[in-house]
């Protein structure tokens, strides 16, 4: 007999079931991170009339599959658009046949970029079979503070909690301070006349070392430019590496740079740039 | 009319199927009820289903017909199809 199958819109009262069978397919995580991670997304307050979590796959009343999304607002120029990073895909053994089309529904929406920022080497052909081009091939694992200065520019660097005296814009204020909620390190870079956003997310490199993960610039030309300062302000945290997407190595930066890692993936109209992973699964779930 | 067209759409899935199964080794006969996942579709070859249905008839599913059900099996794709070309 073919159990009935169905793709649903997660919503509240599926949560408890939804975290189960992350946990069961994501083992190194318990079940509380995935409490926790879909805690976070009813939090977010996602764009009007997108899920608010994603959608699971069922069959005869038990969650057998599920793909989370994140819906957010990202700004390009003057336009503001809607950004989605479908994340922790997993469905069943026996139901899996129809895993592909579950993730398809979750990224088939005309006028939504989607970001695949963690994608399995073995679902690459159907990510490129969906629509998906890659944008970032590799990272840069930088030590900003061994980055000489660039540049006679005096920066200040600060707790985002604080506002600068110098001309910000309130979009990246309202970034810097979500991110802060999220568990991340939420900073303003303040020049004479600017204050330039900075979000990271501490992770460990090997389990081991610990380590900022670039989350969100407005270019990385600025995290180039004020490396120094930002170098000294992570240091007195512990953290001496900072984990960069990129496709080259980046001039001005001390550091090794590592092509095919960490590839990354989008679908639709806005290309995203290097240095904006922001409200990902690294931000907002701290995958 | 209609009959001939949903025999030939429903040739022509099959011959899809039958392809994308042959990309696997597979050539048992295909019966027009048979659970494709059961039969050895994969999660990428349903999607390369759904997208080369789309290409082949020239339709775009719509995300409320994206469910397993209408990819169970070669008839169940056929309705499908024949429905979104019916409503063209």
């Amino acid at each position: 007999m073919n159990p009935q199958i169905t793709f649903r819109e997660i919503d509240d009262s599926n949560l408890a079931s939804v975290a189960e069978l992350l946990a069961r397919g994501f083992p190194k995580r318990r079940h509380e991170f995935w409490r926790r991670a879909l805690n976070r997304l009813t939090e977010h307050q996602p764009p009007p009339g997108v899920p608010t979590y994603g959608y699971f796959m069922e069959a005869q009343g038990i969650p057998v599959g599920v793909v989370l999304t994140i819906f957010s607002t990202s700004r390009e120029g003057d336009a503001l658009t809607t950004r989605c990073n479908p994340c922790a895909w997993y469905v069943d053994a026996p139901f899996r046949a129809y895993a592909g089309l579950l993730f398809a529904k979750a990224v088939a929406g005309k006028n939504v970029t989607y970001v695949n920022v963690s994608p399995a080497p073995h679902t690459l052909q159907m990510m490129e079979a969906l629509g998906f081009s890659r944008y970032c091939n590799g990272l840069f694992v930088a030590i900003p503070v061994l980055t000489r200065a660039s540049g006679a520019r005096r920066a200040v660097i600060f707790s985002a909690r604080r506002e600068p005296s110098v001309s910000f814009d309130p979009f990246e204020q309202e970034l810097l301070a979500r991110h802060a909620t999220q568990g991340c390190i939420s900073l303003w870079c303040a020049t004479t006349d600017k204050a330039y956003p900075f979000v990271f997310r501490r992770r460990w490199i090997g389990g081991l070392i610990p380590c900022m993960q670039m989350i969100y610039c407005n270019a990385v030309e600025d995290f180039v430019q004020f490396a120094a300062p930002i170098g000294r302000f992570l240091a007195r945290r512990g953290a001496f590496f900072v984990i960069v997407d990129a496709n080259n190595p980046i001039s001005g930066l001390f550091g090794l740079y590592r092509h095919g890692s960490a590839l990354k993936y989008f679908k639709g109209p806005q290309r995203p740039r290097l240095g904006d992973l922001a409200y990902t699964e690294f931000a907002v779930l701290g995958i | 009319m209609l009959e001939q067209r949903q025999s030939e759409t429903t040739m022509a899935v099959l011959n899809i199927v039958r392809d994308l199964l042959a990309n696997h080794g597979f050539d048992a006969p295909i019966g027009l009820d048979d659970n494709l996942g059961e039969k050895g579709l994969t999660s990428t070859d349903m999607v390369s289903l759904m997208l080369s249905v789309e290409d082949k008839f020239n339709v775009s599913i719509p995300d409320r017909e994206m469910r397993p059900a209408n990819f169970r099996s070669v008839s169940a794709i056929n309705a499908l199809v024949c429905g979104l070309l019916t409503e063209r």
